[in-house]
């Protein structure tokens, strides 16, 4: 009830912003991600011009909307254009199975390990005779039927569970994830990661009226983060911060939100993108670009 | 030292000797018994066995070919055709004489169902194939749940064949829309020829969350005409 209210009052603030600006400019410049200025002075609506590759035959682009971190008050900058193969692809729960599964297991390794018979000490000798004495008739003191006896098939030494999955199915797995996400109204674009203050509270209490949800997953381009967004996820519980080559499965899934920024959801996007849309053999797939 | 080794020694070359140091087991039990590991065996120049006489090797003449030869860098695009690219090609926007038809997504957008093609620009179309079921007993009969499949497999059984079927996947939109008027235009087509199957019903599987659909038979090809009509 609350969430549709403080939806609606948005919704209200960009059509009026946006007539405003309509009327005093014909055309709003495109957006930049190099620009560093306040993006609130510049002209609004923003429509980031994202030149989708590989369009697809049938669906057209889904539209999400831009917003900023740079202040508490909750204003779109505009509009973000999505490619529909990765944003629109069927929920395949068998596939996000698999891949969950994957990423728990291939780092398992099961250290148990019972030593054989011959790592006992030494069996010679029988423990009393066969016969005479009132016990059972027994040949040595280790046998398995023993305490304390060695195992004739137990597990041995440390067994590791490592496979790779699949690379379609990995990036089918990613496709899945993100549609899933955006669908249920869980994943919000944003232009940086810039912050006016290292406050925690800052950040905290944005995402509270937002509702941002209790776990956030903020995911930049690159592994070097801004200082004041570094400070604050670092002190708070549930903020998670990452690059775009940390992307996963089960990071996506258990986190309750997405937070991309432009440069992110780009370098996602061509990625994903090429890895769908052309043929690469084990020998012949180039090496991980390394773009700053 | 033994006889033997005396005799070895005398038909040994002096050269042999007086180079290296032979140093053999006698009744002493002297050591090392092969002079390798000593210093002036690993320092001799080792000579491998791949190595080529001089006489073939480029040192400082090179071979003289009877006509003369020149080395060039153009003609990269016959060495760049070879080449595997992992950039898949565009296709042409026209039918090919293979029998390819490029996609009509204006004709496509009218049905409530989708089907995309794969990253080579061809139907997502597979044959499945499954080992024929042995003979049942009649006291298993209650395990099938349609007597028309089990109709089906007895004509496999007859024809002494495995069983096929044709996989569609890559589908959105309705599934059983497209279900249903799969199942249509396959019984019309198969009313047109002169099978024994056409006795028989066009069964499918559907499978929503993998959006594929599963035909018992072997129709690739009616079904690739069936996309071609609907212009995916």
């Amino acid at each position: 009830m609350i969430k549709s209210l403080s939806l609606v009052k948005i919704l209200r603030q960009c059509s009026i912003r946006s007539i405003r600006h309509f009327e005093t400019s014909t055309q709003p410049p495109p957006f930049s991600s190099d620009s560093t200025s306040n993006p609130i002075s510049q002209q609004l609506p923003l429509i980031v011009n994202r030149q989708l590759e590989y369009p697809h035959v049938r669906y057209p682009p889904l539209q999400a909307w831009l917003e900023t971190l740079g202040q508490k008050r909750d204003e779109k900058l505009g509009i973000v254009d999505l490619h529909p193969s990765i944003w629109q692809t069927s929920p395949r729960l068998d596939i996000l199975y698999e891949n969950i599964e994957w990423q728990k297991t291939y780092k398992k390794i099961d250290w148990a390990y019972t030593p054989p018979h011959h790592e006992y000490p030494s069996m010679r000798g029988k423990p009393w005779p066969q016969k005479g004495t009132g016990r059972a008739r027994h040949s040595s003191r280790y046998d398995p039927q023993w305490k304390g006896g060695y195992k004739v098939n137990g597990p041995k030494g440390p067994t590791s569970f490592f496979y790779v999955l699949p690379k379609e199915k990995r990036i089918e797995g990613l496709c899945t994830a993100l549609t899933v996400k955006l669908h249920q109204n869980d994943v919000h674009f944003v232009d940086s990661f810039d912050l006016p203050t290292h406050q925690p509270t800052y950040l905290q209490e944005l995402t509270e009226d937002r509702f941002w949800g209790p776990s956030i997953l903020f995911i930049d381009d690159t592994d070097i983060m801004p200082h004041n967004m570094m400070f604050a996820s670092a002190k708070t519980e549930g903020f998670t911060v990452m690059p775009v080559y940390g992307l996963n499965v089960y990071s996506i899934l258990k986190h309750t939100t997405l937070v991309l920024t432009i440069r992110a959801l780009n370098k996602i996007e061509k990625k994903l993108l090429h890895a769908l849309n052309s043929y690469d053999t084990q020998k012949d797939q180039p090496a991980p670009p390394d773009e700053p | 030292m033994s006889l033997i080794l005396q005799n070895i020694l005398r038909r040994c070359p002096s050269s042999l000797i007086n180079n290296v140091s032979l140093r053999l087991w006698s009744s002493n039990g002297q050591f090392p018994s092969h002079p390798m590991g000593t210093e002036e065996y690993e320092n001799q120049p080792r000579k491998s066995l791949t190595e080529l006489p001089d006489e073939l090797t480029e040192r400082g003449n090179k071979p003289e070919f009877i006509s003369g030869y020149e080395s060039t860098k153009d003609g990269w695009q016959w060495v760049d055709n070879i080449l595997f690219k992992s950039e898949i090609p565009q296709p042409p926007k026209h039918a090919t004489p293979s029998g390819w038809v490029p996609p009509d997504p204006i004709l496509a957008r009218q049905w409530p169902y989708f089907v995309d093609r794969d990253r080579f620009h061809s139907y997502a179309l597979y044959v499945r194939i499954l080992p024929v079921m042995l003979e049942y007993w009649l006291h298993e009969q209650h395990r099938y749940y349609l007597n028309i499949f089990r109709r089906r497999v007895e004509y496999d059984i007859y024809a002494q064949r495995t069983r096929r079927f044709s996989l569609l996947e890559l589908i959105s939109g309705d599934i059983w829309a497209l279900d249903n008027d799969l199942k249509t235009y396959l019984t019309k087509r198969v009313e047109l020829t002169a099978d024994k199957s056409k006795e028989l019903p066009i069964l499918s599987q559907v499978d929503e969350i993998k959006r594929h659909i599963l035909v018992d038979g072997e129709y690739e090809e009616w079904i690739a005409d069936f996309l071609k009509e609907k212009g995916f």
